[in-house]
């Protein structure tokens, strides 16, 4: 059995990295989409490009600016000076959001009375303009507040500068980086869009090139195959953990808060769920092409399910519901768990419970449908 | 035959395809040692025979024992005592040759030194060495029948089955393999193969000869002949095939008439009667007629008349 067993992954392995294209793909797939997610897809709102229109051209309005591009989150890209300019900027993307200070700003500010300071956001990225809102609101109104404290200094009277004020701690990732958050997920998703198809095409290719044939009449069990089949990918699917985890911790200095022992051993349950999945899909199709597609087809709602960009708890409930059958999701759980909150199996072991389900699962549905035919 | 000498045996062996009946309630008794072919065109059911018989397609009836094992309830049991070569190629295109051969070696459970023995037997025997490193899918066409031959002795299993092993190989190829062939049966191995090359057939100790699905004769190819022996056959040169033949076929004496390269082949009853009348007929209608002559039937005229019965 276990002879026969280390003949079928001996093979595997022969084929898999004899082909070149395929031995391309694996290496360079997980660095290039670590560098694409660390750099890109940052959900971080810095810079935001904004546009100044200044009417009033006083001390007080210079200040007001000046809170702005020191806080770090905006950026002058242009000062024009008529208000109809500013669509310019905004029509072709070239500014986010734009500052109006209407004339007698100071004039207003200093005679008591209210100063309407206008911003224009382009809320075509709802998600972006929401943010530079807040950002933007929290500067006014600390201005608006020195405002006032100098009025009422003016008058004599001395007030304590915090009335009510919150101190937030933010755990797990204290400075919110998304990259922090990105990165572990990109563990994830990597290893479910390369394992899925490198299974997925373990069985049908045997059957389209008729070499099912000659196995059928070896001692050759369909455990000893499925597992033949499925064994390679998790030598691959290491491979990859090993590499972003090296591109993540020495390139992009994410810290790993908890023990790399776990984060090991969960990251295999997956790579086996994934694997599974691949190749259950490689005994209910007829074609090599019929398996890539269902692959891809499968992927998609996997990670969109997942929790992976779009957080589960804002999904509607139905949904949610349905996140429970994605493996995916349980990995992103143990894996956020471990790098950011350097969490363990004792909390983490119902997320690696069902892995272990998942995937035995799998394996045990694909024997069965290749022993039946 | 005593059982203990019976390789290979069926009763009423049957698979359908819905409506289709592929192969129609088959018996056979094939001998310890024996070379038996099944000769047919193509869909006579040869391939779905041997398929049932290696046990990798469920008969919809009947039964089969090989080696003494019943294919349905023990087979894993048969799995060890048969190689089989299947009518596609059907080895690792993306392994080198020594990869494929050790690779079957290893899932037929060879231990490491006679893994090591057989290859070199293989190597030696099937003339592979000089090929031993090249990827398959680089590999002539003889050489590939003979390696996948290789791999499915590489066991040293007491039945071979071969499915159209010689298909689309060269005929100075065909020659080596049928040498591979007769000397892994003088070494005491029972064959079965298909073929519907005729001249192949005649390698056969015995044959069987299958038309849509049912065993129509059994015997040496020798038996065969004779067997049709009853029904002489004309051989009919002639200017106008297809005006001779449409002639031919209404002749009353003229059981079956068939096109062989650019002949007539015609089964008759009687040779020298048919022969004046065939004359005649073809004179009185201006076709000009090369020849007529009679001849000792070939295993291609012995399976059209046996057919007509």
């Amino acid at each position: 059995m276990l002879r026969r067993l280390r003949f079928i992954v001996n093979k595997e392995m022969t084929q898999t990295f004899r082909d070149r294209a395929t031995f391309r793909i694996m290496v360079l797939t997980p660095v290039l989409q670590l560098l694409i997610y660390g750099y890109v897809v940052t959900t971080d709102i810095r810079l935001i490009p904004t546009v100044l229109c200044d009417h009033d051209r006083s001390q007080a309005s210079r200040q007001l600016v000046q809170r702005f591009t020191t806080s770090g989150y905006f950026e002058l890209v242009a000062e024009v000076d008529a208000e109809g300019q500013i669509d310019t900027y905004l029509d072709r993307g070239l500014g986010t959001m734009a500052i109006l200070i209407p004339p007698r700003y100071s004039e207003q500010l200093d005679t008591g009375r209210t100063a309407r300071v206008q911003l224009l956001f382009d809320g075509s990225n709802s998600n972006r303009a929401t943010l530079a809102q807040t950002y933007a609101s929290s500067i006014i109104a600390e201005a608006g507040f020195e405002v006032v404290f100098e009025r009422f200094s003016r008058m004599g009277v001395r007030v304590e500068k915090a009335l009510l004020d919150t101190e937030p701690r933010i755990w797990y990732n204290p400075e919110l980086k998304s990259l922090h958050y990105m990165v572990p997920g990109v563990i994830c998703a990597l290893l479910l869009q390369l394992l899925v198809p490198l299974t997925s095409l373990g069985i049908v290719r045997e059957r389209e090139r008729g070499t099912i044939e000659q196995l059928r009449v070896t001692p050759i069990r369909p455990t000893e195959l499925i597992l033949g089949k499925t064994l390679p990918g998790v030598v691959i699917g290491y491979f990859n953990v090993f590499v972003i985890l090296l591109v993540g911790r020495f390139w992009f200095g994410i810290p790993l808060k908890g023990s790399l022992l776990t984060l090991l051993f969960t990251s295999g349950l997956f790579i086996i769920s994934a694997l599974a999945l691949g190749i259950f899909i490689s005994t209910i199709t007829a074609t090599q092409e019929q398996a890539m597609f269902t692959g891809q087809f499968l992927i998609v709602p996997n990670l969109l399910l997942s929790g992976f960009m779009f957080p589960i708890s804002s999904m509607p409930q139905p949904m949610q519901y349905l996140t429970y059958l994605i493996p995916l999701r349980y990995f992103l759980e143990i894996v956020r768990g471990i790098f950011l909150k350097g969490v363990g199996l004792d909390v983490l072991w119902p997320q690696a419970l069902a892995l272990i389900v998942f995937g035995s699962a799998m394996l045990a549905l694909s024997i069965r449908r290749f022993g039946r035919n | 035959m005593s059982p203990d000498s019976i390789a290979v045996a069926a009763d009423k062996l049957t698979r359908t395809y819905g409506q289709f009946v592929a192969v129609d309630r088959i018996d056979l008794a094939v001998g310890a040692g024996e070379i038996f072919g099944f000769l047919g065109p193509n869909g006579a059911g040869k391939s779905t025979t041997i398929r049932m018989l290696c046990g990798i397609l469920a008969p919809t009836s009947g039964s089969a024992r090989v080696g003494g094992y019943d294919v349905v309830r023990e087979p894993g049991r048969v799995r060890r005592i048969i190689g089989y070569m299947s009518q596609k190629f059907s080895l690792y295109e993306d392994l080198r040759l020594e990869e494929n051969i050790e690779f079957f070696g290893g899932v037929q459970d060879l231990d490491a030194d006679r893994l090591r023995r057989r290859k070199l037997w293989a190597l030696e025997t099937g003339r592979l060495g000089e090929y031993r490193r090249e990827f398959t899918r680089n590999l002539p066409g003889g050489v590939r029948q003979r390696l996948a031959l290789a791999c499915a002795t590489i066991h040293e299993p007491p039945i071979l089955f071969l499915d159209e092993p010689t298909a689309g190989v060269d005929p100075r190829s065909r020659r080596d393999f049928w040498d591979l062939i007769h000397s892994l049966s003088g070494g005491g191995v029972t064959i079965i193969v298909t073929t519907h090359y005729m001249d192949e057939a005649e390698h056969c100790d015995r044959l069987a000869l299958m038309h849509r699905g049912r065993l129509v004769a059994v015997g040496t190819p020798r038996d065969l002949k004779e067997m049709s022996r009853q029904s002489p056959v004309l051989e009919i040169e002639t200017g106008d095939l297809p005006a001779m033949m449409d002639l031919a076929s209404e002749m009353p004496g003229v059981l079956e008439i068939g096109l062989y390269g650019n002949r007539l082949h015609a089964v008759v009853r009687a040779t020298d009667s048919t022969r004046r009348a065939l004359l005649d007929a073809a004179a009185a209608r201006n076709i000009h007629v090369g020849a007529i002559r009679s001849i000792t039937p070939s295993l291609e005229d012995a399976f059209v008349s046996l057919l007509e019965d």
